[in-house]
């Protein structure tokens, strides 16, 4: 391993790491441009390198991505990538309260920390945990989009109805076009544009990035509070305290992170909104979830940037890759002869070490280099005049949700759908929820008919939906979950009573 | 900017029944396996907004009403915005990326202007937004290949 480490630290590999991370952190903080995208952009660049090389840039790159989708996040309210969705439950009340850059500094700290968990999990336990990754079937599969769901009445408490109501819009949406198992066509109107269903990503540029850019328009009031002291400096120690003083929900929501993005197909939005919700149900305030607290930045980001060593585990251990932009690495390996498998770690551990070892710096790069970038784009934001800042986002959405599949169609989509997202949220249907089911329908309705179909042919549906001890586990958090905020009213009311 | 809750929750309610109402009805045309998650998804809407509906009922009188439903709105910024952003993406394949892009980026700043700016500001403005454009530009259709139309 002392080889692999020397080798991680040429000259070339460690400038390799810093250039990957910058471009990934620029590119993830754009709506619209993905992670998937950012590798699969530097894929062909890799060819000609040395496999470690070429495997460090594109973990740079997708480490950076996922950590720049907080800066949109936080800033616009619109997630740079899925995986910051639920940074921008707290991240922009932050901002909007003035203190953006504190939630700037906070994410790239969490983003660190949580980087690191998932890529030692890569470098010690890589074997033993993507065993995980065999043991869910469709099944499971369906019971983690459940248990996803379930997540909305811990986001919308208080309002547990709306939360429903826009969780059950957003798996209608989903239903939209060809069926994913069956190939039935469902409320496409007779328009083929909608075959393909409601894209996420221009949706949810829509659902979060419209509304935004017309409160911006349409109200008088800057974007965000600015105040005098905040062109100084990056906040660096106060946001080390609130990271100190959250120590265990940022280790804990790392170890999420990594733990789903061990799962394929479950990815860092499902790793960041299971962390959310975790720290906010054992939070001592957690009525300050939603207003801006730090802790649902912090474990939101730490548990997303995990995701990345998480996923690595089942590409390169199984050949099964645990997100999009692995899958893209994955083909980049065996362009480059690398055969993945259970053996990779002992027939192949020169390079495979020098790339976790590779990936491990670049993750400790981010912090200077997110800092610096995330300072520069705060800066801009609220510097910015609205004349010019309103213009500015419209471009990046319109660009942004006709980028992700070369299709005009979708900007339509995405204006259409951010416009009707505006008069939702005036009623009090927020985003989150709709865009939670949106993701999550597709792998609950592909595990549920499956799962269905398997049971029917083993003659004992019931059993596969009940029968599983990874099943069972889930159906009880998911059942914890819902129950929580009864949990946590019985128990302030009692805590009252005996006060008095 | 919230209406207020009563307002708020019932045209929620309202739109959650119509909407599931005809979601569960065109499940009829589908076939088992592809209408057992619609149906579902439509029920769980219809029994929430019956939910919601009912809950307003209840908590009739409470609380006074914040806003009327289209109170605090500049009309003329919002349609000016709605029509840019929707006309922007309508033209955006028959006249081009660049042409439709500088007139948006022109649009959205003039639904956006509200304090008089000097010549020398404005000039700032112009060249910022061909930067922007520009930058854009070279970074989509150049840098990452994408066909912009």
């Amino acid at each position: 391993m002392l080889e692999s480490l020397v080798a991680a630290l040429s000259p070339l590999n460690l400038a390799l790491a810093l250039c990957g991370v910058l471009a990934g952190t620029v590119i993830g903080a754009l709506p619209g441009l993905s992670a998937t995208m950012a590798v699969a952009v530097l894929v062909p660049f890799t060819f000609t390198m040395d496999p470690a090389s070429g495997l460090i840039a594109l973990g740079a790159v997708y480490t950076g991505a996922i950590y720049g989708g907080a800066y949109a996040a936080i800033l616009v309210n619109t997630p740079g990538t899925p995986a910051a969705i639920a940074t921008a439950m707290d991240g922009f009340p932050m901002a909007k309260r003035g203190d953006g850059d504190l939630a700037v500094t906070l994410s790239c700290l969490a983003s660190v920390v949580g980087g690191l968990v998932g890529a030692l999990a890569l470098l010690f336990l890589a074997p033993p945990l993507s065993q995980i990754a065999l043991a869910f079937g469709p099944v499971e599969y369906f019971w983690l989009a459940i248990f996803g769901l379930s997540l909305i009445a811990t986001l919308s408490a208080g309002h547990t109805l709306m939360g429903i109501i826009g969780g059950c819009i957003g798996l209608l949406l989903s239903t939209v076009g060809s069926a994913v198992v069956g190939g039935d066509v469902r409320y496409t109107f007779g328009q083929t544009q909608l075959l393909g269903g409601i894209p996420i990503i221009p949706a949810m540029i829509g659902l979060y990035c419209i509304p935004v850019l017309i409160d911006l328009v349409i109200r008088p009031e800057a974007h965000l509070e600015r105040r005098s002291e905040q062109m100084a400096g990056f906040r660096l120690i106060e946001a080390l305290g609130k990271v100190w003083c959250a120590k265990f929900n940022l280790v804990r929501s790392a170890v999420i992170g990594t733990a789903v993005g061990i799962l394929p197909a479950a990815g860092g939005s499902v790793a960041g909104l299971v962390a959310y919700t975790e720290a906010k149900r054992t939070s001592k305030e957690s009525d300050n979830f939603g207003k801006g607290a730090t802790d649902g930045v912090i474990a939101s980001e730490a548990a997303n940037s995990a995701t990345v060593g998480g996923g690595f585990i089942p590409t390169l251990v199984l050949g099964i890759p645990g997100t999009p932009p692995d899958a893209i690495i994955l083909g980049a390996l065996l362009v480059q002869g690398i055969r993945t498998g259970p053996q990779l770690f002992t027939q192949q551990g020169d390079i495979v070490y020098t790339f976790v070892i590779g990936l491990i710096i670049a993750t400790m790069l981010m912090l200077p280099t997110g800092l610096v970038v995330g300072r520069y784009a705060f800066r801009l934001i609220i510097s910015v005049p609205k004349t010019a800042l309103a213009p500015g986002i419209a471009l990046l959405t319109v660009i942004g949700s006709y980028a992700i599949e070369v299709n005009t169609v979708h900007v339509l989509m995405m204006v259409g759908l951010g416009l009707v997202g505006w008069v939702l949220a005036r009623i009090g249907l927020q985003a989150s929820p709709i865009v939670l089911g949106l993701i999550l329908g597709p792998i609950a309705e592909a595990g549920f008919v499956q799962a269905w179909l398997i049971g029917g042919a083993q003659g004992n549906i019931p059993a596969m939906f009940f029968g599983r001890p990874i099943s069972l586990a889930i159906i009880a958090l998911t059942l914890l979950t819902l129950g929580w905020p009864f949990i946590a009213a019985w128990r302030a009311k009692r805590k009252a009573a005996g006060a008095a | 900017m919230e209406l207020g809750s009563r307002t708020g929750d019932l045209i929620a309610a309202a739109l959650a029944l119509a909407l599931g109402g005809y979601a569960l009805s065109q499940t009829g045309e589908m076939s088992e396996l592809g209408a057992v998650f619609p149906t579902t998804a439509a029920i769980v809407l219809i029994l929430a907004a019956l939910g919601l509906a009912l809950r307003v009922v209840l908590r009739r009188g409470d609380g006074a009403e914040q806003q009327s439903f289209w109170s605090g709105l500049e009309w003329p910024r919002l349609i000016g915005l709605s029509i840019t952003l929707l006309a922007w993406a309508l033209l955006l394949k028959p006249i081009g990326f660049l042409p439709v892009a500088a007139l948006g980026l022109l649009a959205v700043g003039i639904t956006a202007y509200r304090e008089r700016m000097s010549l020398k500001a404005f000039a700032l403005h112009l060249l910022a937004a061909t930067a922007l454009l520009a930058g854009f530009y070279g970074l989509f259709a150049l840098v990452l290949r994408v066909p912009l139309p």
